[in-house]
């Protein structure tokens, strides 16, 4: 038994953490997942004793969510924290019985461990912190040399203060407060499928070809994948008998660990939502490319950054909002949400970028998969990740229709790009099943 | 390895069809296995669809209680005690009573829902009669105008709800109680106005509404007249 070391038994949400709570619904889930497939079976025994070890070194995840009068926050479980099987449909939302409980689970596959985190602990960085720790835990169960350092922490360390800070009130300068205006998004429709079902389809493609196909056209791996995303929505936008000229818009999440000292594994992430407008003209591809590429270098940039994030912070610290009682807040949050949130882009690209893999594990795991929970009003997310020279792309939707997906992959192949498809997505077959 | 011929892309063998273009993988040297291991397992996670009912309630009651407290306290700090925030305060009381049941409660029943509405209602026209020193309307008009048809309501619908009654005797019930309550009207107006208690106008309003009713009950008898109506009029 590691001895507790700091007898912290609550936490404050940080500050994008906040709004979760209020927005998550059944069919938004506020939900991510994380998985490292393994080059062989996994061992459901051996992994629950590597959760066993690895949760005492995150404090902050070994909670439970509470109502307090004015915010909710985050209470230290005592609860056996137990591995689950993994599921065709991941991703469920925490219900009022699972809210009891911890805020994340931990899936086994036939060779995959995936770990899903409900967004108010952390963000896709966070996890892919804890997952390698729990992967590297695993590995050294099964006699490989524990490899600890970089983004892969030592379970036998102590865990620190600077790893759960609220990076966002550390760092606001408010200098300026800057809140982007913009106008509602274009929004995919299609034929909904039963709450039970999310159709998820994963590209895997070479991470050198990728870089270099990024590299033809001078932009940046996340700027490629943005732009070829945005273009072929915009033709779906055109093609697709849609009669609407509304601006095609997509978010993604910028980790902002790296313009800041932060050692935080819990959120500490802005989003920039770069768009086309459809009622200025057409586009041709490499336009919406040059205009992805220019917005983000203009918005990826700390001084940027820092005026975003004060926007958010801003509001914490006022007192008017602050003494008011959390339903209040809720149904605050919940406006603000639909008016400024996800009515404002059409889909989500959230690059977590290359995860560092250090030879020892490498060795035995296979790639990183990364997937983002369904949204209440965009029926598709994208998610990617690359590890082990393999970018891994996974679309998850709530829509039975693939026309984004197949666009989105169609396209990296013509630019040369190998793409190996899978999918969980065998009770639409012929089969019967 | 198998290609997509439409999209390019490389499928698993555990693929039958391209999870693209829903195109089927048709190789000869590499056919579709069925015993292939899937990438993502079969078994299906209950998801119940989480319904946030408390929260619209939790929000009426905001929205109801604040002005409830502004008036309550502009009354309270000129007068020194309530008076015509008394007014004010058991209306959204009476509103609130009237919505909010709907969104708390787990189980919706008639009786849950309506009873409590009926009772709001009597409690809010004694809260006036009260403040107004004046009860002598209350017992003989207000009481008996409000219990008659809440009870003639609550009674057809349980009695569709339990589908006790259905088709053309809906129609049916609801005109012999609209006849019915007419009178007991007339006859509450009279005894409050003290002449002599026995229906005269009322009458004219009740006989078609039961003449009505009759028709509306031989045709949900013969169920042949009922397929000769729908045949002809059918939308
Ligand atoms: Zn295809």
């Amino acid at each position: 038994m590691t001895a507790q070391p700091s007898a912290r038994t609550w936490y404050r949400l940080d500050n994008a953490a906040k709004i979760y709570p209020a927005i998550m619904r059944t069919r938004h889930t506020t939900v991510f997942r994380l998985a490292a497939l393994m080059r062989a079976p996994v061992n459901p025994d051996q992994l629950q004793q590597a959760l066993d070890l690895t949760l005492p070194r995150f404090p902050q995840f070994a909670v439970r969510l509470r109502k307090g009068i004015f915010w909710y926050y985050l209470e230290t479980c005592h609860k056996p924290a137990l591995v689950e099987e993994d599921v065709n449909n991941p991703l469920r939302p925490w219900s009022r019985a699972d809210a009891r409980s911890y805020l994340f689970r931990v899936r086994y596959g036939d060779r995959r461990i995936a770990v899903e985190f409900f967004h108010a602990l952390t963000d896709g960085y966070g996890a892919s912190v804890f997952l390698r720790t729990l992967v590297a835990a695993y590995l050294s169960l099964q006699g490989v040399a524990y490899p600890a350092g970089d983004g892969i922490l030592d379970v036998r360390d102590a865990p620190t203060e600077a790893e759960r800070e609220d990076a966002y009130r550390r760092f606001s300068n408010f200098k300026v407060i800057l809140r982007p205006r913009e106008s509602r998004a274009f929004r995919l429709q299609g034929t909904l499928l039963p709450v039970q079902q999310l159709s998820i389809i994963c590209g895997i493609c070479p991470a050198d070809q990728v870089s270099a196909a990024a590299r033809r056209f001078k932009v940046s791996v996340t700027e490629l994948l943005v732009g070829v995303y945005l273009y072929q929505l915009y033709q779906i936008q055109q093609q697709g008998g849609y009669h609407t000229e509304r601006p095609v818009r997509v978010s993604v999440p910028i980790n902002v660990r790296r313009f800041y000292p932060s050692q935080t594994v819990r959120n500490f992430a802005l989003y920039a939502n770069p768009g086309i407008e459809p009622a200025y003209g057409s586009y041709s591809f490499e336009e919406v490319l040059g205009l992805v590429h220019h917005f983000m270098r203009y918005t990826i940039n700390e001084k940027y950054l820092n005026a975003m994030m004060c926007a958010n912070v801003a509001p914490e610290k006022s007192l008017l909002l602050r003494i008011s009682p959390l339903p209040i807040k809720n149904l605050a949050m919940r406006l603000v949400y639909t008016w400024t949130g996800e009515s404002r882009f059409t889909s989500t690209v959230s690059n977590l970028g290359v995860v560092n893999l250090p030879p020892e594990m490498a060795a035995h795991v296979e790639r990183m998969e990364f997937m983002l929970g369904p949204s209440r009003y965009n029926p598709v997310n994208c998610a990617v990740i690359a590890a082990n020279s393999q970018v891994v792309i996974q679309f998850s939707a709530t829509m039975e229709e693939t026309d984004p997906q197949r666009a989105f992959f169609r396209h990296l192949v013509r630019l040369g790009i190998p793409v190996r498809v899978e999918s969980n997505r065998d009770w639409d077959g012929s089969g019967g099943e | 390895m198998s290609y997509c011929v439409h999209c390019g892309v490389e499928l698993d063998r555990s693929e039958k069809r391209c999870p693209l273009c829903q195109t089927e993988v048709i190789d000869p040297r590499e056919p579709f296995d069925e015993q292939a291991v899937r990438p993502y397992p079969r078994r299906l996670d209950p998801i119940t669809r989480q319904i946030n009912r408390r929260f619209v309630g939790s929000l009426i009651t905001i929205v109801l209680a604040f002005p409830a407290l502004l008036c309550g306290a502009i009354d309270f700090s000129q007068a020194g005690r309530l008076t015509w925030s008394a007014y004010v305060v058991g209306a959204l009381v009476l509103v609130w009573s009237w919505t909010v049941p709907y969104f708390l409660l787990r189980r919706r029943t008639l009786s849950g829902v309506f009873i409590p509405g009926v009772l709001a209602l009597l409690s809010y026209l004694f809260l006036i009669a009260w403040l107004q020193q004046d009860l002598s309307w209350y017992l003989p008009l207000a009481l008996p105008l409000i219990l008659m048809p809440s009870a003639l309501i609550f009674l057809i619908v349980y009695l569709v709800i339990r589908r006790l009654i259905r088709g053309f005797a809906i129609p049916a019930a609801i005109l012999i109680a609209a006849g019915l309550l007419i009178v007991a009207i007339e006859l509450v107006l009279k005894h409050h106005a003290g002449g002599p208690v026995s229906p005269t106008w009322s009458l004219y309003a009740m006989i078609p509404c039961l003449a009505l009713a009759t028709v509306c009950l031989a045709i949900a008898r013969r169920q042949a007249i009922l397929d000769e109506i729908k045949r002809r009029l059918h939308l």
